[in-house]
């Protein structure tokens, strides 16, 4: 790959006797913004701290832009790390925080104040050169961060959940404000979150972790429609499981029996007769119908056992013969008339469901 | 204290005390050679001695918060526990280090790096700079440490990942914040070796004695003169004073 930023090759990292990651391959494009998320304890951490040289693996390569730096420390990478909690110096103020890096590569005081007030405009803070740390709130805090780690003009940005201790409307905003700054400096970016909402709104692509092992790369469509796995389409979004045993494999159709009812779904390399498998339709693709009858491999029967009214929607929960929850998310009409305790059937569109190899049952 | 300062305006006679307003004791202070020559030695040692305890405490604090991190804490309580074992003991205890035959000696020579036991390890201004600068090292950790404590693993990883080497890591970052530490540490170990006057009596020589010895001489027995002696240490408190003062400054500028 030429335009490659960032190649991470069969990475594997223990400290003693805990594995945290095993066997990583991960390449990210130039200019390209990519997430690595995961549950608390994935080895995100642990990956992102290896790109930037806090880490060294216990096996595999690293390289940016082509260079190998695997075994080379911090202070010589190209590459700049923004931390959860700003990490600002707090006795330098804003100004002399933003230019620590500039300084220590000699710029010249007019470049380097020029680059400030570049940088400060960039993070839209423009007045706040000359206060200390402890006088910006948390959402300038990491601005700073932010602004202190671009200055340097890295060739790749790394960023360790640098908004999870903001509350919900500043983060929105800024992740936002993070996406257009990104584009604007035609940057790399690698950031790390757990929360799965920010990942779909971010990124170009998303890496999924899972216990130190990535297991689906690909764009938020991609992941959101197409989860590879049992684990991926639980973690991104709400999703419904119809946990069965695979029947027949016909004509790129497989056939599996949920709950002693036959259910129809495009079937995925690697999947035999036989085989314990899960159909994943996410709720806003189930719909509930009082008809008689079962529309051919795509509904099954439940009894209404909840009612969710959810503002723009209705989210109705019905229980199947098994015990499992289904749930569909309904606009107000296809609501009406609806009551806990009714018998009814659940249905979808036949490229609703996909069909997922259970790796964690 | 303050009666300290009356008194060293007084008058000797003989046994008696004579209140009066004189400067008589501070000008023999500064113009006696015997007092001169003692006072420029105290405040030399007192300076080496801090300049030498206080990088090594240095380190040590910086080792025991990011080297052994949680172990640190132990070595804390060890350094804790040589403070309770006595200063007079632990004086004796260099003595046999340091002595003719000491350890110190008798290592160099087992190894073969010198054939006569070095004379001036014992009985001399360097075993006197030797000897404070063991006692008082501990006392020299204790601030520093706290003061490293408060320095988080983040901000030294951000000063690294941008572009700090070790050098400037501890210029701009660590030093900074742990000023006040180590301000604290060379007070300490400047004031307490400039007025130590036990040490030099055991393992100091007849041209190591220091301004202590003198004061402590005119507070007891004969040809005791308490005026004098409170003189005496008001010049030292207020020399040491300046010089801490100017390293004070000197290492805020260095830091900047
Ligand atoms: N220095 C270390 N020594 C020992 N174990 C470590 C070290 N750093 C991380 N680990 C372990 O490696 C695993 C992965 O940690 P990591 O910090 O990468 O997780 P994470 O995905 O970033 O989690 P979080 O979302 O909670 O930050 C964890 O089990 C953690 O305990
Ligand atoms: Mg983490």
């Amino acid at each position: 790959m030429t335009n490659a930023a960032v190649e991470i090759m069969g990475v594997r990292k223990s400290f003693g006797s805990m594995t945290a990651l095993e066997d990583v391959d991960l390449t990210v494009a130039d200019n390209e913004f990519v997430s690595l998320l995961g549950a608390s304890g994935c080895g995100k951490s642990t990956l992102l701290r290896i790109v930037a040289g806090f880490e060294y693996p216990t096996s595999g390569k690293v390289r940016v832009y082509g260079e190998d730096v695997t075994t080379r420390p911090p202070e010589r990478r190209p590459t700049n790390l923004v931390f959860q909690r700003g990490a600002l110096f707090p006795h330098m103020n804003v100004y002399d925080n933003i230019a620590y890096s500039l300084k220590l590569k000699k710029w010249s005081k007019k470049r380097i104040d020029d680059k400030v007030e570049e940088m400060l405009a960039l993070v839209r803070l423009e007045h706040l050169g000359g206060r200390g740390p402890t006088e910006l709130s948390g959402g300038q805090a990491q601005r700073v961060a932010l602004a202190r780690a671009l200055a340097g003009e890295p060739k790749v940005l790394l960023l360790d959940e640098p908004m999870s201790a903001l509350d919900l409307k500043l983060r929105q905003q800024m992740q936002l404000e993070l996406r257009a700054i990104q584009r604007r400096l035609e940057a790399t970016f690698v950031f790390v979150t757990h929360d799965q909402t920010e990942a779909l709104v971010m990124s170009d692509r998303i890496a999924i972790m899972n216990r130190g092992r990535i297991v689906q790369v690909g764009t938020p469509q991609d992941i959101y429609r197409r989860p590879a796995n049992v684990f991926v389409s639980d973690f991104i979004g709400q999703t419904n499981l119809l946990r069965g045993t695979v029947q027949s494999i016909q004509g790129g159709v497989a056939t599996l029996d949920v709950v002693g009812t036959r259910l129809t779904v495009a079937t995925v390399t690697g999947v035999s007769v036989g085989a314990r498998a899960a159909l994943s339709i996410r709720p806003e693709a189930v719909r509930v119908s009082r008809q008689e009858s079962l529309p051919e491999g795509r509904g099954v029967e439940g009894r209404i056992s909840e009612i969710i009214y959810l503002g723009s929607s209705i989210r109705v929960g019905a229980v199947l013969a098994d015990g499992t929850t289904v749930w569909a998310d309904l606009r107000d009409e296809e609501a009406e008339g609806l009551a806990v305790g009714d018998l009814v059937k659940l249905v979808w569109a036949p490229a609703a469901p996909t069909l997922l190899l259970g790796d964690n049952e | 204290m303050l009666s300290l300062f009356v008194l060293s305006f007084w008058r000797a006679k003989g046994f008696e005390l004579i209140p009066d307003f004189t400067l008589a004791n501070y000008e023999k202070a500064v113009v006696s050679k015997l007092y001169r020559t003692l006072l420029v030695r105290t405040v030399l040692v007192g300076f080496v001695t801090a300049a030498i305890v206080v990088p090594i405490a240095f380190a040590l604090s910086y080792a025991m918060r990011f080297v052994f991190e949680r172990r640190g804490q132990l070595i804390l309580q060890l350094v804790l526990l040589s403070l309770f074992s006595g200063y007079l003991v632990r004086i004796y205890a260099w003595r046999t280090i340091l002595g003719k035959q000491g350890l110190l000696n008798s290592t160099l020579q087992w190894l073969g790096l010198i054939n006569e036991p070095l004379e001036f390890l014992i009985y001399s201004n360097i075993a006197v700079v030797i000897t404070l600068s063991g006692l008082l090292l501990p006392l020299a950790v204790l601030p520093i440490y706290s003061a490293l404590l408060n320095v988080s693993r983040d901000q030294m990883e951000a000063a690294r990942d941008l572009g700090a080497g070790r050098v400037h890591l501890i210029r701009t970052i660590l030093l900074p914040l742990a000023m006040p530490g180590v301000r604290t540490a060379f007070a300490f170990a400047f004031l307490l070796a400039a007025g130590d006057f036990v040490t030099p009596t055991l393992v100091g020589g007849t041209q190591s004695l220091l301004i202590g010895n003198i004061i402590a001489d005119q507070f007891r027995g004969i040809g005791s003169n308490w005026p004098l002696g409170a003189a005496l240490a008001f010049v030292t408190i207020a020399i040491v004073l300046v010089i801490y003062l100017a390293v004070v400054q000197i290492l805020a500028r260095v830091t900047r």
